[in-house]
């Protein structure tokens, strides 16, 4: 059994992705916690326009006089809830799509067909359209942002389930007498769930890069809400006089994105085992050198 | 190779039919209309009735959808109504810098990733790779548009060295065209060459796996010859899907810009334009990465 001396080899081979996950759960904290205690992020104050950081206002003050740090917090929720909303739904939808697909040969050409059509255009380009389509907001982006990035997971899924249902315990499954949707829910779901995960946290990374230029040209959140995108977008004119404006909403999202990255690396050196296989030797190779040059 | 080629070429020409009828199809059945767009909300219903029947948009779908279809087969994209400008001359303006751009930036990636990844594949514990991976990870997590911005504030506001804006024809100027590149290119190349590096690595690090090194290695050969003319030409392939889908000319926000504006100002000519350029660029692409791959990997020949 895998017990905790597994957890400790994986931390040995390489410890980064898990400092990395550190900085996410305390950048979540942070982003959840910290609004309660700085000033409310609308709160404006003409005196103290584009001040740059103080005391009282740590990463300073924008153009409205409003503090930059408790914009940088707020934002961060809407930012990764947005993010994470459009990963919750394109995992959902891929997921159904892509079982249907891998396991339902009939289903199979059409759907994946279309699928390959939405993957056809740059993501960036197809969710500008389909917000010039739908009309900027919200709630048009969580929908395009999910159409944009529901064909990754698909294609991801309609993979995994071509090649589990060719498993034995499938056949097993099978002459035992289980219905279809049995098996997909209970045999093929739950062992394509790790490679479903990995790819969830790359998407997320993906969503939140997409959302931030969304709203940085201005079809995402509107103005009132800040989201780490628009306030780069709000900081542009004032690029030569007060660049620490323009710095800290960037940094959040590299910061978040950079963290996602190194997670989505770490928990799929950890499932799968070629990766793992190419990590040991990595690991190895890395000893072997160190020894050998020491 | 020629039967590939005809195949490829007949690929081509169906999904650009398919891509521009859809599009034609579901741009002409938005709601909103063109002459409404451009006369304004003060305009007459006559005056509205006037543009619309010059434009041909009071004709059966069909029909349009027949003349759209005869002018484009014979290289005719019609005229864009926003900028009242045939939309191949819209197109070539706002193409030519996007377009040398992303060459530029395509190249430029490939030249320093690939004894990059070659490198820290090879080297895992060098103090190089150390720097370079995170770095890596960094260009792929950084906004473009966010890096653009920080680079100006350093080297065009701090330091005055480099033009913040413009575009200089390299024809024209080519000192001054190359000064105004910089920013750029340096900013496309860290998001670019970050995936390149990520990519070529990781499929490396999987050949390494494989059993011909060892006994390349077991036969005497260096460690140069393994990595550099064993493990570095098996190891493109993936690369070649990556260059293949990076979708650089369409990133650069000239071109996504113009593709919000025609279809927020209804110019149908123009978003049909549009995405069969995005679409035949696509297509192109892939097609070069699918020769290349052939070149590369005698497998897919024998397929």
């Amino acid at each position: 059994m895998r017990g905790s001396g597994w957890l400790q080899g994986a931390w040995r081979r390489d410890p980064v992705p898990w400092c990395w996950a550190g900085v996410l759960v305390l950048v979540l904290l942070v982003i959840s916690i910290g609004p309660l205690f700085a000033q409310p992020p609308s709160d404006i104050d003409p005196l103290i326009r584009l001040r740059g950081p103080s005391g009282a206002h740590w990463l300073g003050t924008d153009e409205y006089g409003r503090d930059i740090l408790s914009r940088v917090l707020t934002a961060g929720g809407v930012s990764l809830g947005l993010g994470a909303l459009v990963t919750a739904i394109a995992v959902l939808a891929g997921t159904v799509i892509g079982l249907c697909a891998g396991f339902f040969p009939r289903a199979d050409a059409i759907v994946m067909r279309l699928m390959d059509a939405l993957l056809a255009f740059p993501p960036l380009v197809l969710a500008i359209a389909l917000v010039a389509f739908l009309g900027s907001g919200a709630t048009s982006e969580v929908i395009a942002l999910s159409i944009v990035y529901a064909p990754f997971l698909a294609r991801t899924m309609r993979g995994a389930t071509l090649s589990l249902s060719a498993r034995g315990y499938v056949a097993a499954a099978r002459s035992s007498g289980l219905s279809e949707p049995r098996i997909l829910l209970a045999h093929v779901l739950p062992n394509a769930a790790p490679t479903l995960l990995v790819q969830a946290s790359f998407i997320y990374a993906f969503a939140l890069l997409s959302d931030a230029a969304l709203s940085f040209l201005g079809l995402g959140v509107s103005a009132p809400t800040p989201t780490w995108g628009n306030m780069v977008d709000e900081a542009r004119p004032y690029l030569v006089t007060e660049p620490g404006f323009i710095i800290f909403p960037g940094l959040a999202i590299v910061l978040v994105v950079m963290a996602l990255n190194y997670l989505g690396d770490g928990v799929r050196n950890l499932l799968e085992p070629r990766s793992r296989a190419m990590l040991d030797l990595t690991h190895l190779r890395r000893r072997d050198l160190i020894r050998g040059e020491s | 190779m020629s039967h590939v080629i005809f195949r490829r070429g007949r690929d081509l020409v169906i999904t650009l039919l398919l891509v521009g009828t859809l599009m034609f199809f579901v741009v002409h059945l938005l709601p909103g209309n063109p002459a409404v767009a451009m006369l304004g909300s003060y305009a007459t219903e006559d005056q509205v009735r006037q543009l619309t029947h010059a434009l041909g948009l009071d004709q059966p779908l069909l029909s349009q959808y027949g003349l759209w279809l005869g002018h484009v087969v014979q290289g005719n994209l019609g005229d864009s109504i926003g900028f009242q400008q045939p939309v191949t001359t819209v197109l070539a303006e706002h193409l030519g810098p996007t377009a040398l751009l992303a060459v530029a930036s395509t190249v430029i990636s490939l030249v320093v990733s690939v004894p990059l990844a070659a490198y820290t594949a090879a080297r895992p514990g060098s103090w190089w790779t150390r720097v370079l991976t995170p770095l890596s990870v960094f260009g792929i997590a950084v906004p473009n548009f966010w890096l653009a911005l920080v680079l100006i504030i350093v080297f065009g506001v701090a330091l005055r060295v480099l033009p913040i804006a413009g575009y200089v024809s390299p024809l024209t100027d080519l000192p001054s065209a190359v000064s105004h590149l910089i920013l750029p290119v340096v900013v496309l190349v860290a998001g670019q060459a970050a995936l390149f590096v990520r990519t070529l690595r990781e499929s490396m690090l999987g050949e390494l796996l494989a059993l011909y090194p060892r006994t390349a290695r077991a036969k005497g050969a260096s460690e140069r010859v393994v990595i550099l003319g064993q493990l570095l030409p098996n190891a493109l392939i993936p690369l070649l899907t990556v260059v293949g889908i990076v979708e650089n000319v369409f990133v650069i926000p000239g071109f996504g810009a113009l593709l919000f504006q025609s279809i927020n100002s209804r110019d149908y000519p123009l978003v049909e334009g549009i995405t069969l350029v995005i679409a035949l660029g696509y297509v192109l692409i892939n097609l070069v990465v699918d020769l290349l791959y052939t070149a590369i990997d005698p497998r897919v020949r024998i397929r």
